[in-house]
């Protein structure tokens, strides 16, 4: 179980260097990390301890968003949902965060020329821009499908229109572009003949089922990146299990294991 | 210490925790066969703590021996194998297997987990059932012996010394306190299986309280346990009668809380000038 991964991780003291918000409720938190940013790959994770005191007791999860070897800084997009985010959102430049990193294991991107899909919805971009961050200079088509319930929640169109990917909207109320959830414009491409070698996906349960259906139906590799409470992040609390398709009953660690697994692994219907 | 099941089984942790630090590294409760544990959510977070209910996964005695000792077996620091069964002649034997094997300095019987099903609730709520399996695996082997106590009974001093009369070297408190949670908007339980077991500072007054009573009952050693965090409240179970405390959920906050204990009972035994940490031990001054 993900040695590999854990061997690396610990707990820094990371200097706040910005925590803007790009619109909405959302928030992008840049801290210098050097090392980190050197080291970190697209899908890992970082869990971040937000109170000072006992509550909230446990760290939280986020993916890493932007990484900047150069400027020795990456960064954190999150939504403020709850008690940790809110602590989260008032911190300031000069702060620092205690950050348990680097966590779980990565997307693989297959060899080969042709194009990836990257399927999102809602903050589930994160982990995407992150993957096309670091497919894009080798230039590689990059077709990011980006799906939210309004126009106005629409997340990290312009990080993959900077990174050059193409970009392709939907959303479920019909306020721009693609009219129904993000799944259906991924058909919707496919039925008019683009062609994928892989599809990666993030954002709801729901959303990433259907979508590692339609790439299941059109013989597509599907990875998804997955999430569930977890309280240590390193393999040990066995709390973030998610079980897995097998004969016998079989679960797997989003936090070791994961987040990042192979669609036709997961048993969707199960929490 | 590490308490069992927040440590794993020690490879995990060795790239963030110096183990050759610790007291002893207590390795997740092993079973004879694997197991895949619960189903999901299997924990949730409460105020100053979290509710679990794992079941026990793992891949069982043997692949521990054979996949995971060899690595421990390269620190200096003592392993305690924690066992867990449904029935008497299980816990039997694990305890032989593990009495043939180098490098496992102690046995803890886990008897007190609240989670399997049909599992080892039963033995730890009750004085004849704890004796029963504690005699059992004390003709099993001459490694000591430590048997972990349920919270959940109304006397744990009885219990302790049941366990102490049936040959147990030490007794370690508290597993983890039955508790549930319940979110409002579903009416779902916030864990899959109803009910689980709360760890973290929520739980420390009472295990400081329970350590106490069992120390108050017996002669052998108490391993205390239940939601420390520091040195401090180490001290208090200290002070309450323990002779080693372990450190469980806060490891998960901050994978190094062990060694942050140990650090700072050394500073607190530095500042007050005691020469020795025995001298605190059971050392509460208790209203007359
Ligand atoms: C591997 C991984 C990567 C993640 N990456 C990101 C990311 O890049 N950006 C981001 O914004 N979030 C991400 N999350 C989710 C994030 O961890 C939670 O939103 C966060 O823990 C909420 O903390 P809180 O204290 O603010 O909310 P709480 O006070 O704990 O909860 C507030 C509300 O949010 C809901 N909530 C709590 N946790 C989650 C969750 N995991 N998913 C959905 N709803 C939840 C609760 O049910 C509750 O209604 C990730 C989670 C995992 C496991
Ligand atoms: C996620 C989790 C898993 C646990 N697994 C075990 C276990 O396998 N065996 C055991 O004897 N105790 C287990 N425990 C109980 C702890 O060892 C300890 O007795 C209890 O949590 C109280 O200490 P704490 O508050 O410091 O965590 C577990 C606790 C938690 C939180």
């Amino acid at each position: 179980m993900g040695d590999r991964v854990a061997a690396c991780a610990q707990c820094w003291n990371l200097p706040v260097v910005a925590n803007r918000s790009p619109g909405g409720r959302y928030r992008e938190l840049v801290l210098r990390a050097p090392e980190l940013a050197a080291r970190m790959r697209p899908g890992q994770f970082v869990n971040v301890r937000c109170a000072e005191g006992l509550d909230p007791f446990l760290r939280r999860p986020f993916s890493v968003y932007r990484m900047d070897r150069a400027g020795g800084t990456f960064s954190l997009l999150y939504d403020v949902v709850g008690r940790g985010t809110g602590m989260m959102a008032r911190w300031e430049p000069g702060d620092a965060a205690d950050v348990l990193a680097p966590l779980g294991n990565w997307f693989a991107v297959p060899d080969g020329g042709g194009p990836l899909a990257l399927v999102a919805g809602g903050v589930g971009v994160v982990p995407l821009v992150a993957l096309a961050e670091a497919v894009a200079p080798t230039g590689r088509p990059l077709h990011a499908l980006l799906g939210a319930r309004t126009a106005d929640l629409l997340l990290g169109e312009a990080d993959f229109r900077g990174l050059g990917a193409t970009v392709d909207v939907s959303t479920d109320d019909g306020s721009r572009d693609h009219h129904g959830p993000v799944h259906s414009l991924l058909q919707a491409l496919l039925d008019r003949g683009d062609r994928f070698d892989v599809v990666y996906a993030c954002g709801p349960r729901a959303m990433m089922a259907a979508v590692s259906r339609v790439a299941e139906g059109a013989g597509l590799p599907c990875f998804v990146s997955m999430e569930a409470g977890m309280a240590c992040g390193f393999g040990v609390c066995m709390g973030c299990a998610w079980r897995v398709r097998a004969d016998e009953v079989k679960y797997r660690l989003v936090c070791t294991d994961g987040p990042i697994f192979d669609a036709r692994e997961i048993l969707w219907d199960m929490a | 210490m590490t308490a069992s099941g927040t440590f794993g089984y020690g490879r995990e942790m060795a790239e963030m925790v110096d183990l050759n630090r610790l007291g002893a590294l207590v390795v997740k409760t092993l079973q004879l066969e694997a197991r895949p544990g619960n189903p999901s959510p299997r924990i949730c977070e409460t105020p100053a703590g979290m509710i679990n209910s794992i079941g026990l996964p793992g891949a069982g005695i043997e692949h521990f021996l054979a996949e995971d000792l060899p690595f421990l077996r390269r620190y200096e620091t003592p392993v305690i194998l924690s066992v867990a069964g449904c029935r008497v002649e299980e816990y039997e034997a694990l305890v032989r297997r593990a009495d043939e094997c180098e490098g496992i300095a102690a046995i803890e019987l886990n008897i007190s987990c609240p989670n399997v099903k049909q599992g080892g609730l039963a033995f730890s709520v009750d004085p004849a059932a704890t004796a029963g399996v504690v005699s059992a695996c004390r003709a099993a082997t001459r490694k000591p012996l430590i048997a972990k106590l349920t919270p959940n009974v109304t006397s744990i001093a009885a219990i302790a010394r049941a366990a102490e009369d049936a040959g147990a070297d030490a007794i370690a408190a508290i597993n983890t306190i039955l508790a549930m949670a319940i979110n409002v908007r579903t009416r779902r339980p916030r864990i899959a299986t109803n009910v689980g077991g709360l760890s973290g500072p929520a739980i420390r007054p009472v295990a400081v309280r329970m350590v106490w009573e069992i120390a108050s009952a017996v002669r052998i050693p108490v391993i205390g346990m239940g939601g420390i965090m520091n040195a401090e409240d180490a001290l208090e179970f200290i002070l309450a009668g323990a002779t080693a405390v372990a450190v469980g959920t806060a490891t998960f906050r901050d994978p190094a809380a062990a060694l942050g204990v140990i650090d700072g009972l050394e500073a607190f035994l530095r500042e007050q000038g005691i020469a020795r940490i025995r001298e605190l031990v059971g050392a509460v001054e208790v209203w007359r």
